[in-house]
């Protein structure tokens, strides 16, 4: 076949253009530190990257819905605690107080630290958090208990809806598809029903208690005589009752604690096992790729130098 | 007698004839790089012989022709080649500008975007009391409206662009047509003398392989070294000759289509009585008014049609840039006259298929998005109000429209100096011309985040301040628009069958549910908005990857082509000047014979007589 100078140059020049291009996509890969630059370098790489990309974005959202619920019941489990202790020390005094050698002094000594008692429940129970009141259900930025434990209504609005908010349940999403309540309202400490299946009141149980120390009836209207015994009977009971309502509560709290905790353990493992599976299609192995540059680079120069020597000289170099 | 000067005029014509093989290597020599040149050899041939004295006697030599080494079968091969080589290397420069426009995978694209859109209103569901929160998913939500904004703007001037080059390229084309036009007759007028216009052919041979690229094209041999050419496809009429070497009047131009506007006829459907007024412009030249023709079309009766005119903008016309008739060749259009009529030019390789097949495609692309923003608008204004319908809602828990729909169409909807909305029921009649470039967030929920409903019981009330039944830690409903990042919604049916949010919620078109007028079912032959966006990066990917594959191959192969046709035509620059040291030889060797002569000459004149 006839061979032309510049067939010879063609040949160098486009033997040139794709040692420069696959050099340059090599140091492309290389400076970002990845395969795949645009969805044309691999169509079926890119696809599963940002399917992969969007996982492990989804994935950090709920690790942040699990931490905050966890944060909101271990705020809740506080103050159940410090309930718990409140109706304790009521449970005590009551037991004292049913003890039928007390004086009147020493009942309304008693009946003084109850009260107070009262209003320390109702702060417990108005516990706020992060700007929201935690057993205040969907009515977040209104106390659900005043002073006297009664329910906090504004006026204006009706008890019946302001009820329906305070025993409203709060959810969020824990991983795709599902979506747990997270929080206990303050109707839940405050009514209940006990084993026996009666329906009791907390709050009025906490005035009846005050009354019967008074020596008055139930309401507070008139004078009882027996007033004392009921300090012993009934009204231990409700306050026992109620100590075990809270501790119900407490022990479902701890273990919606404990399933956050292990929802936590398992969203964390599974975005190791993603970034794992995308840095494996998305990232370059340095040292390969170093490698593949270094060879390319070697067929550059060689190109070069050779194609020096032969395009030059022609027969009008020899002729004198 | 045939003496000493019949040998005199051997050598001079020896001379001669040498110094004509050195002109033509010193041409060739010269012409070592021109790009098209084929190299030129002489045919030395000798003189008629003396016929006498019982013996034949030469008389030297003269050159016949001077021809050039060219393989016409090897340019074909290559215009072949070179036609669809266009076609690639315009449809990969367009389609990698798609592919940055899209500039995915990235942490900044609409696919993270989105991303960010659940993940905000995961964080409102969880905080709706707090206005920081309310304001992040406002947004965040207007973020991505302005992502899809964005990429909808940059698509359409993307085949602004690729039109743009439609009508350069005519002008390219015709120009050239012109130009192989005046080389054909010069050709012809000097071929008929007999020469061999060897120049002239390479001129014209090296403006028909640049046209080649443009659209795949036929050369046939005419007399006299003319050609004939004429489109390989595209049109359905008879003549379609670009350059004939006889009638050489008779020929075909192109001309450009600048506008199509529909003048009578309802905006969306197509009727064969439809009028549409088309402006095209002569040989595409739009610098002289005078170029600018006007004709009425009807009979365009489906969309089909329409989007052929449309996406390829080029009308065959007479050799004064007329619009040729279809029916009738010899007619040119003008006043009304009916699709059938139009003569519209649709190759199927080269650069300009390049362009317009380009057009389909991101026209393509403008439809995915355009769905992607739809089903945004219509799931989340749906979840977002509780109602299936935007303003005919015929739940009698709801107040019967949409009084804050939160994405809404940017071209319709107007407020006024406080961001209120002041045509409510316009903005909600225009809620199904939702697309990738109007889609906003009502302006109402961005200047005030309080209008945002969360609440579970939020669908009864007109406004969410009217809600009393629920607490302000109620983020039920925020919480389901988070949950659309895993719902199944026939995007694919988005703009067909399904085109307004009541269509979505129909069982025979969307078969999606509002349940509990609160959370969208998922519909099982139904795709996730997330992946649906994937589906259109994958195909996008796999086309580039294509085009970029079918540049490289053809890349190869015309260069192998070229390699041979340089084997064959090119110029060796050794072999040229080995060629005229022979050359000066044999142009010394006759100067010497001359000498000789003269001196023998000199012998018979001189030395003879005393």
């Amino acid at each position: 076949m006839r061979v032309t100078n510049s067939m010879l140059v063609n040949s160098f020049l486009s033997d040139m253009k794709t040692n420069l291009s696959n050099m340059k996509s090599i140091q492309s890969q290389i400076t970002s530190g990845k395969e795949i630059n645009k969805p044309s370098d691999d169509p079926f790489k890119v696809a599963r990257s940002m399917q992969l990309n969007s996982a492990i974005n989804a994935n950090k959202q709920y690790n942040q819905n699990i931490k905050d619920t966890g944060n909101y019941l271990d705020v809740t489990d506080t103050a159940l605690n410090q309930s718990e202790n409140v109706l304790q020390r009521v449970r005590e005094l009551l037991i004292a107080a049913g003890n039928g050698t007390y004086e009147t002094e020493e009942k309304l000594a008693i009946k003084n630290e109850i009260s107070q008692k009262i209003a320390e429940l109702s702060q417990d129970i108005n516990t706020n958090f992060d700007g929201s009141y935690v057993f205040g259900g969907s009515r977040g930025t209104t106390k659900p208990l005043n002073e006297d434990c009664s329910y906090y209504i504004a006026a204006g609005t009706t008890d019946a809806a302001e009820l329906n908010k305070i025993k409203a349940k709060l959810s969020t999403e824990i991983s795709p598809g599902v979506e747990i309540n997270y929080n206990v309202s303050a109707s839940d400490i405050m009514e209940f029903t006990n084993e026996n299946g009666d329906s009791i009141n907390l709050k009025n149980l906490l005035s009846q208690i005050v009354n019967h120390l008074d020596g008055k009836s139930d309401d507070g209207a008139i004078a009882d005589a027996n007033a004392g015994a009921s300090l012993g009977g009934k009204d231990l009971q409700g306050i026992t009752d109620s100590i075990n309502n809270i501790l119900k509560i407490r022990s479902q709290v701890g273990a919606n604690q404990n399933r956050m905790e292990s929802a936590q353990f398992k969203n964390e493992d599974e975005n190791y096992n993603l970034t794992d599976i995308l840095s494996s299609i998305e990232d370059i192995d340095i040292t390969q790729k170093i490698m593949e540059y270094s060879t390319m680079q070697t067929v550059y120069t060689a190109s070069l130098q050779t194609s020096a020597k032969v395009i030059q000289p022609s027969l009008l170099d020899f002729l004198r | 007698m045939a003496g000493l000067f019949s040998t005199f005029n051997i050598a001079t014509r020896g001379m001669a004839v040498q110094q004509k093989a050195i002109d033509v290597s010193s041409h060739n020599i010269a012409n070592a790089n021109t790009e098209g040149f084929s190299r030129q050899r002489v045919t030395i041939e000798t003189t008629r012989p003396f016929e006498g004295l019982s013996m034949s006697l030469g008389t030297g030599s003269q050159v016949t022709e001077i021809n050039r080494v060219r393989d016409s079968f090897m340019d074909y091969q290559i215009r072949n080649e070179m036609s669809t080589e266009g076609l690639y290397t315009t449809r990969d420069s367009f389609l990698s500008q798609v592919e940055s426009i899209f500039n995915e995978p990235s942490d900044t694209g609409i696919s993270s975007l989105m991303g960010k859109f659940y993940d905000a209103f995961q964080e409102l569901s969880k905080q709706p009391q707090s206005s920081n929160a309310r304001t992040v998913a406002a947004e965040q939500s207007q973020a991505l409206a302005d992502a899809l904004n964005h990429t909808y703007n940059q698509l359409m001037s993307l085949k602004g662009n690729a039109q743009q080059s439609i009508q350069s390229s005519i002008i390219d084309i015709n120009s050239n047509i012109t130009q192989i036009d005046d080389l054909n007759k010069q050709i012809m007028s000097a071929s008929i003398t007999g020469s061999s216009p060897n120049d002239l052919m390479d001129k014209r041979d090296l403006l028909i392989d640049k046209l080649s690229s443009k659209f795949n094209i036929i050369v046939d041999k005419g007399k006299f070294n003319g050609v004939d050419i004429r489109p390989g496809d595209g049109t359905q009429i008879n003549n379609t000759y670009l350059v004939r070497s006889s009638d050489t009047d008779d020929v075909r131009r192109l001309s450009y289509i600048d506008s199509i506007e529909k003048v009578s006829g309802t905006d969306g459907t197509y009727d064969a009585s439809d009028e549409y007024k088309i402006v095209y412009y002569r040989f595409g030249d739009r610098t002289n008014p005078e170029n600018r023709q006007e004709i009425s079309v009807n009979g365009i009766d489906s969309k089909g049609k329409f989007d052929e005119i449309e996406s390829t903008r080029v009308l065959v016309s007479d050799s004064n840039g007329y619009a040729v008739n279809k029916k009738d060749e010899s007619k040119t259009l003008s006043g009304n006259c009916s699709y059938d009529d139009l003569t519209v030019f649709n190759p199927s390789n080269g650069e300009v298929k390049g362009n317009i097949s380009i057009k389909n495609d991101v026209d393509d692309y403008i439809n995915e998005i355009n769905k992607l923003a739809k089903t945004l608008a219509f799931a989340v204004n749906s979840i977002h109000s509780g109602m299936t319908s935007a303003s005919g809602s015929t739940d009698a828990a709801t107040p019967g429209k949409d009084y804050m729909p939160f994405f809404v169409n940017s071209s319709t909807a107007s407020f006024d100096g406080n961001n209120k909305m002041t045509n409510l029921d316009d903005i909600l009649s225009a809620e199904p011309e939702i697309n990738a470039g109007n889609i906003s967030v009502n302006k109402e929920i961005i200047y005030d985040v309080m209008n945002i409903k969360t609440r579970t019981n939020d669908y009864k009330y007109k406004y969410e301040k009217d809600n009393t039944e629920d607490g302000n830690k109620d983020g039920e409903r925020a919480l389901s628009i988070a949950k659309l990042r895993d719902s199944l919604i026939r995007l694919q049916d988005m703009g067909t069958t399904i085109n307004s949010r009541a269509d979505l919620f129909d069982p025979d078109k969307g078969g999606s549910f509002l349940t509990d007028n609160m959370s969208i079912g998922s519909n099982a032959n139904g795709v996730s908005m997330d992946s649906y966006f994937k589906d259109t990066i994958d195909k996008l990917g796999i086309q580039e990857q294509q085009a970029k594959r079918m540049v490289k191959n053809q890349d190869s192969l015309l260069s192998s082509l070229k390699e041979s046709k340089e084997s064959v035509s090119g110029v060796s620059i050794d072999e040229e000047v080995a060629n005229i040291v022979q050359y000066q030889h044999a142009y010394q060797a006759n100067a010497k014979v001359i000498s000789v002569i003269d001196e023998l000459l000199d012998v018979v004149v001189n030395g003879l007589i005393k």
